[in-house]
């Protein structure tokens, strides 16, 4: 692992730890108190800052640094968590989250976006919060502004210790009268001579801290002299054994500065009293040893790669005190990912309580125990758990081929292993389901982006994000459900003036949920505003020449007119969905997915938009045909129905024009072998099969296929791993005799049947 | 060797001396108050100043009571702990392996 | 034999630092993502020092450092405390909670070490 593979994985953890921040702002705004709610937000925002640190991404940590200082106030009942407040820090989250996206990416943030907030979140800090968020000014100037990360590095050594500290320590006086021309100072090249008197006391032990290792250290920096001075320790009987008597009195010669001397003693100050003076103290070593000899104390060349090497603890003797720790330590050691034994883990820490009755630990439930596994890794299983089902099948195949009626020994085997796999493969799957609940979180932050440019009043409701769908679908239907979320905010619900006249709370509702039905996963964003404006949206039909002025059309078909290549019914194009991205664009990526979109509104009461989409996009139910020889598998998903033409339905129009008549109206009739180049001629229609399916635009095709084989799920594989983009073909998967099937991309064929052709860029399946 | 013609009793020493080998290094050694005693430091490789402290106010305590205390065998690592940590009392080791 | 040291951070990513620096360096590591983890993992692992962080959750450093003080078999196991706190309230409490020394983050990988060595045998 380098520093961009941990950068990369800090940009990970940011994204989750920028999902709780929100999470917890949004459950403190519906009126938590739980102190663990602002300890979590605030450990997002620390974490952040932390890390961020780590990699000199200043921005972040400025930003973050005035974020938690903030949070802080809160966490520490300063400061009050107001509506207001948690406004100001649900923006704050916002902008955090777009710094964060910047130091990755390497965008900007406008400055004035950031500053104004940093105004208000110091206010906050301060008690004095700023009149109204919108009229603060961004003054920000460079006094104002954060402390920088490098501001954070330690307090030098010999800054005096804190005023706070009770623990009886005086600062010490040293005296800087040797260092102007005393003789002693300079030795030879540079060398300067301290004395220094330590007297350790007994915190300093019990704090995990040693005097041996305090001299050792000091020992590094050069020579010393040291004599210990024993003069407190008591007889046996009296004596503490934890207590601290010994105090030294050590001359150290070294070629660097008394910070370095100082340095040494870091970590002891407060448990120790440190006196560090420039120059010798002949005196002071000259006196008679107060231990009873009288020997002067000879310096001390110490061999310091003795005590340095030194084994801790040998693995021998380790075993009689401390059972087996080398035996312990594979399983925690080294990979994170590599989560301690759960069972004898618990069960030591039960006896270990109830021995000591230590209650150290707090009683909190166990959380789940977790794993993170690189995705790479699931997908390698996932891909040989295809293999597996493809293989199984191959072989239920060829004994049904070798053996007609097989003995019931193996057909009763085999089928075992055909509900194993099946098994396999479910839980291989369930591995990689993961819950919608981070692209509903997004969704908060799009719908308070709205709300602010349409000065509409929006609380975002959501439900089921528990619900699990395959990693391959979350990743993709963000998109969408961002364009949906900003129309039903910009064109369904009314500003507060229009929803208070209509006797409605100012406040508009959007309800986002997730469920799984049928074996689908249905997403449904509901608004409780106008609904749909059917005269207009007809009318607007009309003029763009969607249908004529006498289409009897039900109010269903007028309310899935919206999906219409093009359509558009805002009067003027608004900032939001004025992108060039339409409800026919939505429709068309979800189609792409495997998925379908329906829309079913009340004048008045507002409008349900419904998703429902495939679980996986590993998967897929598909009819297989033959086509010229050649098997496909068409997605069910996209076939409305089948039929059988007859020679009496078919209807040539122009060259190589044809529609078929289904029921009473007529349908353009699809050459799929022709529009594939699997053939130059078109097939005779009454000899193969029509498969209906919906198309993008919302309008029918019948795709002619020579057979159909039948239905079954398939592997998707994806070709472009193996081969470059195959223009009307989704992907490739392979079928139990053994035989590649290719994947048809029903809205590529479709569009190329309008006489566009196809291209590569067409591709609007992706497998993953 | 020892005052009253009987061979001493042997304290053995653990291989870690620290903060909490010092209470137990305490009673050990309390336990043989009025014995005559030899402690063995071979197997030491970590010691710390309180355990130092333990067996130096034994030292001088055995002395005053004129009874036998000596450290022998000591490892390297006891040595030159002691002579790290300036205690040049004989009480514990000879002269010359201080030296 | 090589030194072992626990750490105890609730970040991946400084875990992955610590984890990378100490490997580099030549210790043993074993790692734990707060302080209740941190206590357990301290059974099974007996290191010769504690890294930890302040802000966790369900058990923060101070508890933390307090539970191995109080734990008769592992209370002379120095620990070092990692924080991006300056601020000395949050240095004195560690202290009182039994802390051995600290390391400021962003910790430089060569004061880490420097602080490991200073403070174990």
């Amino acid at each position: 692992m380098d520093m961009n593979e941990i950068k990369e994985i800090f940009f990970q953890e940011c994204e989750e730890q920028l999902a709780e921040l929100e999470s917890g702002l949004l459950r403190l705004n519906d009126g938590d108190t739980d102190p663990e709610t602002v300890n979590a937000v605030f450990r997002a925002v620390h974490s952040i800052k932390g890390g961020a640190g780590a990699f000199g991404l200043d921005d972040l940590v400025s930003f973050a640094h005035v974020f938690e200082t903030t949070l802080d106030c809160v966490r520490s009942n300063k400061l009050e968590a107001s509506q207001d407040l948690l406004k100001v820090m649900l923006r704050s989250a916002d902008v955090l989250a777009d710094l964060t996206a910047a130091s990755r990416d390497g965008g900007t943030v406008e400055s004035s976006r950031t500053s104004g907030l940093v105004a208000e979140l110091e206010a906050y800090a301060k008690g004095q919060p700023l009149p109204s968020a919108s009229a603060a000014p961004a003054p920000a100037p460079a006094a104002a502004a954060p402390e920088p990360a490098q501001a954070e590095t330690p307090a030098p050594a010999a800054e005096a210790p804190e005023p706070t500290d009770d623990s009886g320590f005086q600062p010490v006086p040293f005296s800087f009268d040797a260092l102007d021309g005393d003789d002693d100072l300079a030795i030879e090249d540079g060398r300067s001579v301290f004395t220094v008197r330590f007297k350790p006391r007994s915190d300093l032990y019990a704090k995990g801290n040693e005097s041996v290792l305090i001299l050792r250290e000091l020992a590094k920096l050069g020579d010393l002299q040291v004599r210990c001075e024993a003069d407190d320790l008591p007889s046996i009987d009296m004596l503490d054994p934890e207590g601290a008597y010994f105090s030294w009195l050590i001359r150290v010669e070294t070629d660097q500065d008394e910070e370095a001397v100082r340095h040494v003693f870091e970590f002891v100050e407060w448990d120790s009293t440190v006196e560090i003076t420039a120059g010798a103290d002949e005196e002071a070593f000259a006196a008679p040893d107060a231990q009873g000899g009288d020997q002067p104390m000879a310096a001390v060349p110490f061999d310091l790669s003795l005590l340095e090497d030194v084994p801790a603890v040998s693995a021998e003797a380790a075993a009689p005190e401390a059972p087996a720790p080398a035996a312990a330590a594979p399983a925690a050691a080294g990979d994170e990912s590599m989560a301690p034994p759960n069972l004898p883990l618990a069960a030591k820490a039960i006896a270990a309580e109830a021995e000591k009755k230590e209650t150290v630990v707090p009683a909190v439930p166990a959380a789940p125990q977790t794993i993170r596994v690189d995705l790479d890794r699931v997908d390698r299983l996932i891909n040989l758990v295809g293999e597996l089902v493809i293989n199984q099948a191959m072989l239920a195949q060829s004994v049904v081929e070798n053996e007609s009626g097989g003995s019931s020994a193996v057909n009763l085997g085999l089928e075992e292993l055909q509900q194993l796999t099946r098994e396999i493969q479910d839980s291989v799957m369930a591995i990689r389901a993961q819950p919608v609940k981070p692209v509903f979180q997004r969704m908060g932050r799009i719908v308070r982006e709205i709300a602010d440019m349409t000065a509409k009043q929006v609380r975002l409701v959501t439900e089921g994000e528990n619900t699990e769908v395959d990693k391959t679908v979350i990743d993709k239907i963000a998109e969408p459900l961002t364009h949906m979320i900003r129309n039903a905010v910009d064109h369904g619900l009314e500003t507060p003036e229009k929803r208070t006249e209509a006797g409605k709370n100012a406040e508009g509702v959007l309800r986002l949920s997730a469920k799984h039905r049928s074996g689908r996963i249905v997403i449904e964003i509901a608004d409780d505003g106008a609904g749909i404006n059917r005269e207009r949206v007809k009318a607007k039909a009309i003029e763009n020449g969607l249908i004529t002025a006498d289409a009897n059309l039900s109010d269903e078909d007028i309310d899935n007119l919206i999906f219409h290549p093009g359509f558009s019914t805002a009067d003027k194009i608004s900032d939001i969905s004025g992108r060039g991205v339409g409800m026919d664009v939505v429709k068309r990526s979800i189609q792409a997915l495997g998925g379908r979109i329906s829309i079913t509104s009340k004048p008045g009461k507002g409008s349900v938009f419904t998703m429902s989409l495939p679980l996986t996009l590993a998967v897929l139910d598909g009819m297989v045909v033959t086509v010229a020889n050649q098997t496909l598998v068409v997605p069910l998903t996209a076939i409305v129905e089948t039929l059988q033409p007859e020679k009496s339905d078919i209807h040539s129009f122009g060259p190589s024009q044809r529609l078929i008549a289904i029921r009473d109206t007529f349908c353009p009739l699809v050459d799929v072998g022709n529009i594939l180049n699997f053939r130059s001629d078109l097939a005779n229609p009454v000899d193969g099969v029509a498969l209906l399916v919906e198309s993008e635009g919302g309008g029918q095709r019948a795709l002619m296929v020579d057979a159909i084989q039948g239905q079954r799920q398939v592997v998707i594989k994806s070709l472009e791993a193996n081969y470059t983009n195959v223009p009307g073909i989704a992907a490739a998967t392979i079928l139990g005799d053994g035989r590649v099937a290719l994947i048809l991309d029903v809205d590529a064929v479709v569009t190329a049947s309008r006489g566009q052709p196809l291209s590569p860029d067409m591709m609007l399946a992706a497998t993953g | 060797m020892s005052s009253d013609g009987t061979s001493p009793k042997v304290l053995k020493l653990p291989e870690v001396l620290d903060l909490n080998a010092a209470s137990r290094l305490h009673e050990q050694v309390l336990a043989h108050k009025g014995e005559d005693i030899d402690i063995d430091a071979s197997d030491v490789n970590r010691v710390g100043a309180q355990c130092i402290q333990v067996l130096l106010a034994a030292a001088k305590s055995w002395r005053a009571e004129d009874q036998h205390f000596k450290v022998e065998p000591a490892s390297e690592v006891f040595v030159k702990t002691l002579q790290l940590l300036g205690i040049s009392d004989e009480a514990l080791l000879p002269k010359e392996m201080l030296k | 034999m090589k030194k072992k040291v626990l750490t105890v951070d609730d970040s991946r990513t400084i875990r992955n630092m610590l984890l990378v620096t100490l490997n580099n360096a030549g210790f043993d590591i074993v790692q734990a993502e707060d302080g209740v983890e941190g206590l357990e993992v301290l059974e099974e692992s007996n290191p010769d020092v504690i890294v930890t962080d302040i802000n966790m959750p369900r058990l923060d450093g101070f508890g933390f450092i307090e539970g191995v003080r109080q734990n008769d078999r592992y209370r002379a196991i120095p620990i070092l405390v990692l924080t991006t706190e300056s601020d000395a309230e949050k240095k004195n409490r560690a202290r009182e909670a039994g802390a051995t020394g600290w390391i400021v983050k962003p910790f430089d990988p060569s004061k880490l070490i420097a602080a490991i060595e200073r403070v174990t045998a």
